[in-house]
């Protein structure tokens, strides 16, 4: 019996009120044709591993493929915290400080869908970090900054929902910094928080069972007599091995991102010593501006 | 994102960013020449407005109310036959009503437009004392030149500060840059305030520190040493300096003011000296208005000294002048003022009374 690998076509599922399913369904199908290795598409599947390999020679593997895949890659899990976090931020996020405006565009007090942006010209947080998803579904830094840098520009001074705050360039600056430090809380909360822990539990049980499931092949294999026997379980074995493998090309992929987030914030914060820098070579030129001032003023009289 | 190229590429215009020279001798000239004018047309506008209307109706309220013990006095003078006092005393009716009534084609009250006569006497013995030269240099011109060299050094230290987070060769270059920078910056002040002798000394001063440091004798820290100390400042200096400047602006603009609100004190000073007993009030206006006008001359005589020092020797620092024009010179021409002008005055006062007790005598 052969192993059949066209991809199936799927159901359309109704798409949700944003939209994001229809999207997110098309880009897994991509995925999986990008992916079409056999290897990789066989073995990044952790939940149901065991029973992919206890029928190797039936079933619908594709099915079971795909049922697995996305748990692993985690695009659920970014939708998920996406879609939890953003209707209503001031809720389930985790307080990044104590300077979290609690007003405005950025927290949604009336739950549910995107309310538009919430004065006259300030954009919705909300919809930038959405307008701003890539393929995989991860917030794109760059366009979240360029697009809070535009929209605090161009809105206007008395939308500020900071009291303290004055100059909205300033503002938009900081608020960035700020959502930076948030799309970084978004991007630990996917290894750390419930989803994320309990994904890593069940990847470890996983691991767990196909060491195991290795072992006793090899022991299984020492009582077989038939050579193609021996032969078609060291392809189990192989298999089960490759599985291990594709979980850590999983794990470098999600370190790749994890690595991206250290450098967002690293570029942050070269970015506020320069600041910090400037302003005081800035500071000496305006006090030098000041006194060349005074000085042409004053004369005796 | 929103960064352009832009950002990175290094404005080459030769206008020193926001040190632009025309502009900022030019406001500053206009501010000083509309500020006297301000001035005189605040003085104008104060004694014919409806302040010193109201000042000059309490005089002569004072003088009315006091007309009763005058009168009384003179009674009694005569009674005992005794003429002269009565006679110097009528006088000071006859100068109240005199000085707070109006002339008929003018709008000032008499006292008003004597007192602003004091004023323009005051202006143009200073005028006068300003325009003495002392060390080849007029007084006024030597203290704007002296403003000028407190200013452009903390600017040039400024720019040399930047140079301060480098080390080695980077520092050697970005110094070399500033102090051309620096001798660009003295030409364009020349060209902007007219040339003078501490121009070209600083100009040759920086000229030498650059071929100094053209000097390679092979380590970068011998070529910063020799030149470092000369031209680098602590990072308050200039600060220090402009509240210097504004305390001594502040002064001359005290002084403008304490001599306004004396006169407008006249027209009490006035009303309130037809009491017989006891001095009279006019004489103490008089000798303030005498010392408020040493104070302005003692201050601008000591700060014209000084800057012709300044201008004349090339300093190593200037800190001392500003602390001088200041703190110490506004303390010291107050001082001055207290205490020579009211014993002057004093002693003008005795004088005359005494001349004119001999003089009713022999009568």
């Amino acid at each position: 019996m052969t192993v059949s690998l066209s991809p199936k076509p799927k159901d359309s599922q109704p798409s949700a009120a944003f939209g994001i399913d229809k999207r997110h369904k098309r880009l897994k199908r991509a995925l999986f044709l990008v992916t079409a290795p056999t290897s990789l598409a066989l073995f990044i599947g952790f939940g149901s591993a065991q029973a992919f390999l206890s029928d190797v020679l039936g079933g619908d593997i594709w099915k079971i493929i795909e049922s697995v895949v996305l748990n692993n890659l985690g695009i659920e899990g970014w939708i998920d915290i996406l879609d939890n976090l953003l209707n209503d931020p001031c809720k389930d996020f985790p307080s990044t400080g104590p300077f979290v405006p609690t007003d405005g565009p950025w927290c949604q007090s009336s739950g549910g869908d995107d309310g538009g942006s919430g004065d006259s010209g300030t954009p919705d947080i909300s919809d930038i970090i959405k307008d701003s998803q890539g393929g995989m579904g991860i917030p794109n830094p760059n366009a979240v900054r360029g697009r809070i840098d535009e929209g605090a520009s161009a809105s206007d001074p008395a939308d500020i929902p900071d009291a303290f705050e004055i100059n909205k360039v300033v503002w938009g600056t900081y608020a960035g910094n700020q959502i930076d430090r948030d799309l970084t809380r978004m991007g630990i909360e996917s290894v750390l928080g419930e989803a994320g822990q309990k994904r890593m539990r069940q990847e470890i049980d996983a691991t767990q069972k196909t060491l195991t499931g290795i072992a006793t092949d090899a022991d299984q294999s020492q009582k077989l007599d038939v050579t193609q026997d021996v032969q078609k379980k060291q392809i189990r074995v192989m298999a089960q091995q490759s599985l291990i493998l594709g979980a850590m090309r999983a794990d470098a992929l999600q370190a790749r991102v994890d690595t991206q987030y250290t450098n967002l914030n690293i570029t942050n914060i070269s970015r506020s010593l320069d600041e910090t820098n400037r302003a005081r070579r800035v500071e000496g030129s305006a006090q030098a501006a000041k006194l060349l001032s005074i000085a042409s003023q004053s004369s005796l009289h | 994102m929103s960064v352009s190229l832009n950002f990175y590429l290094i404005n080459a215009a030769r206008n020193f960013g926001i040190f632009n020279f025309p502009e900022i001798s030019e406001s500053g000239r206009r501010a000083a020449a509309e500020t006297i004018e301000a001035y005189d047309k605040l003085w104008i506008n104060v004694l014919e407005g409806p302040l010193y209307t109201a000042l000059v109706d309490v005089g002569v309220l004072f003088a009315v109310g006091t007309l009763l013990f005058f009168t009384v006095e003179m009674i009694k003078d005569l009674n005992e036959g005794n003429l002269t006092r009565p006679i110097t005393s009528f006088i000071w009716p006859l100068l109240i009503v005199f000085l707070l009534t109006k002339p008929s084609d003018s709008s000032m009250y008499r006292l008003a437009s004597f007192s602003y006569d004091l004023r323009e006497i005051i202006n143009q013995t200073n005028q006068t004392v300003l325009a003495s030269t002392h060390l080849g240099v007029k007084l006024d011109d030597a203290y704007r030149q002296a403003q000028g060299l407190s200013a452009v050094r903390p600017t040039i230290e400024g720019w040399i500060k930047q140079c301060e987070s480098l080390t080695g060769k980077q520092q050697l270059q970005c110094m070399e840059i500033a102090l051309k920078d620096a001798q660009d910056l003295l030409e364009a002040y020349g060209q902007a305030n007219g040339e003078s002798n501490w121009l070209t000394r600083e100009s040759a001063r920086v000229g030498s520190m650059l071929t100094k440091l053209a000097d390679w004798n092979g380590s970068w820290d011998d070529q910063l040493r020799s030149v470092f100390w000369t031209v680098t400042g602590p990072a308050w200096e200039a600060a220090v300096y402009s509240l210097l400047m504004a305390f001594q602006y502040a002064f001359q603009s005290f002084l403008e003011f304490a001599l306004l609100l004396t006169i407008l004190l006249g027209p009490l000073a006035v009303g309130g000296s037809l009491l017989p007993v006891g001095g009279k009030p006019v004489y103490a206006w008089l000798s303030g208005i005498f010392s408020l006008f040493i104070a302005k001359l003692c201050f601008n005589i000591t700060a014209g000294l000084a800057s012709t020092i300044m201008v004349d020797v090339e300093q190593v620092d200037h800190l001392w002048f500003a602390v001088f024009i200041g703190v110490l010179s506004p303390f010291f021409s107050s001082a001055l003022a207290a205490g020579g002008g009211m014993a002057v005055w004093n002693s003008l006062t005795s004088m005359a009374s005494t001349a004119i007790t001999s003089v009713a005598q022999i009568l």
